[in-house]
């Protein structure tokens, strides 16, 4: 089954506020697909419109076969925000613990007890991304791409068909990037998961995913696969040459 | 620049406006009344020093509940209010709710409670705890309209409910602010305590209002310093309070 499908996608704040038209992709299982583009330009929009948080303008998407703007079941989807939407204060732990809050009953969600097996998933989650040693720090305790790491494990505890991802390696040191990325990569080949991610840095973008989309003037202006020259993406940031 | 000085002209005016429109430059300051307050002020009398604590206790206890009840009433109605939590239909009519309690001040809704239910502290407690409610409700709902959307974005697309939303982000991520707020309103409301006895709503403003009718100015200043005394030390506990907690 098709992960993502996406048809003619116009998006943006409201049907005067149109920022991309007619975007057309396809991702499937263990496919990695990255949208590539200047500030502005429309790409956080665009995640927000497939995880369901923005409406949809015009054109036809779903996501695990449901259709936009119908959100697909709970837990399959992860979503990291540009800004990562860490809890300050609550413990790594609980933060990943958040990612399972969806399963929780009501008696549960008002206690905030969660359960020993979704303890027990929380920490998997942590170690699959290096972080074990953090569980009790607080976020502001850790590095930029701790923070990062946190983030993903929140978003793969549910173990999610698929994730979304906004600006995964902004403001990173190399070696941080490399962590990050390695996460992404186990999550990709281990699981079987399909990402969408969307950045501005065109050589992170280029060494994470098998297909690079660049977004310019409200539409998509190039495409290419990993181990293609991306110089027609240079386009996408300095316009034609 | 030139903007700013056309602004500073037009407060100036407005204020030689106001002060025409009240008439204030017929009023004369009186010497001899002055005279006359201080030579019946002083000494301030020692004999009403147990009144005054029992007055004071009285108006804690007061400011106490009717913080406490206050903020109940405000969590869950400023939680409804928030723009970021929940839709405009729900939000309009409790924001006009919270307008409403906060309209008249402490003072008034005394006079409305002493009507309903006799002299005494009970008028005092209800007073508070409406004053407080609106207040607190327009505090808090602004704390959480300030929360970054990018958190609860994060957990409502993977599924979390609003009652999730509001047990692991909302609550945790402004308990701070919300501490803050009480605190400062519990410092508030016992100053405010100390005047609704006046009207007959409990507490040593009772006590005060009794002196006053009886020109015992002596006996008043005793109940002034209890009250400024007991009103820095809580200033001082509570801004060492918000400081620990806040």
């Amino acid at each position: 089954m098709m992960r993502i499908a996406a048809k003619g996608l116009s998006v943006g704040h409201s049907a005067e506020k149109v920022l991309l038209r007619d975007i057309s992709f396809e991702l499937r299982r263990g496919e990695s697909l990255a949208f590539v583009g200047a500030s502005g330009c429309g790409k956080t929009t665009l995640l927000k419109t497939l995880a369901g948080i923005l409406p949809l303008l015009d054109g036809e998407a779903s996501v695990l076969g449901t259709a936009l703007p119908s959100r697909p079941p709970r837990g399959k989807v992860g979503y990291i925000p540009q800004n990562l939407g860490l809890v300050q204060n609550a413990t790594v732990l609980e933060n990943v613990l958040y990612g399972l809050a969806a399963e929780l009953t009501t008696s549960r969600s008002i206690s905030g007890v969660f359960p020993e097996e979704h303890l027990s998933r929380a920490r998997a989650a942590l170690a699959e991304v290096g972080l074990s040693h953090k569980a009790d720090s607080s976020p502001r305790q850790l590095s930029g791409g701790e923070k990062r790491r946190v983030a993903i494990a929140r978003a793969i505890v549910q173990r999610p068909e698929v994730l979304l991802a906004d600006e995964m390696f902004s403001e990173l040191d190399p070696k941080s990037a490399e962590e990050v990325l390695a996460a992404l990569k186990r999550i990709q080949d281990g699981h079987g998961t399909a990402i969408v991610l969307v950045e501005h840095n065109l050589t992170m973008a280029c060494g994470t995913a098998d297909t690079i989309v660049g977004l310019r003037d409200g539409g998509i202006v190039a495409r290419c696969s990993r181990g293609e020259k991306p110089e027609c993406l240079l386009e996408v940031f300095y316009g034609k040459s | 620049m030139a903007r700013a000085k056309v602004i500073a002209a037009l407060l100036a005016l407005a204020a030689l406006a106001s002060f025409i429109a009240l008439d204030l430059y017929h009023s004369t300051f009186s010497r001899q009344g002055l005279r006359w307050l201080l030579e019946l002020s002083f000494p301030p009398s020692g004999s009403v020093l147990g009144i005054a604590l029992r007055g004071l206790w009285e108006t804690m206890h007061i400011a106490y509940l009717g913080t406490l009840l206050g903020l109940g009433i405000a969590l869950p109605l400023s939680l409804l209010a928030s723009r970021n939590l929940f839709p405009r239909r729900i939000g309009i009519p409790v924001r006009m709710l919270l307008s409403a309690l906060r309209v008249l001040p402490a003072l008034l809704w005394a006079i409305i409670f002493v009507m309903l239910f006799g002299l005494g502290p009970l008028a005092g407690v209800l007073a508070i705890t409406c004053y407080t409610a609106g207040y607190l409700g327009k505090l808090f709902y602004e704390s959480f309209e300030a929360l970054p959307k990018d958190t609860l974005e994060a957990l409502e697309s993977m599924g979390a409910s609003r009652l999730q939303l509001l047990r692991f982000v909302v609550i945790p991520e402004s308990a701070h602010a919300l501490l803050g707020h009480a605190l400062f309103m519990f410092e508030y409301n016992v100053r405010h305590s100390s005047v609704i006895g006046i009207v007959g709503a409990g507490g040593i403003g009772f006590y005060l209002s009794a002196y006053l009718k009886f020109f015992e100015y002596d006996k008043v200043l005793t109940l002034l310093l209890v009250i400024f005394v007991a009103v820095v030390g809580i200033d001082a506990l509570s801004a060492a309070a918000r400081r620990r907690f806040a």
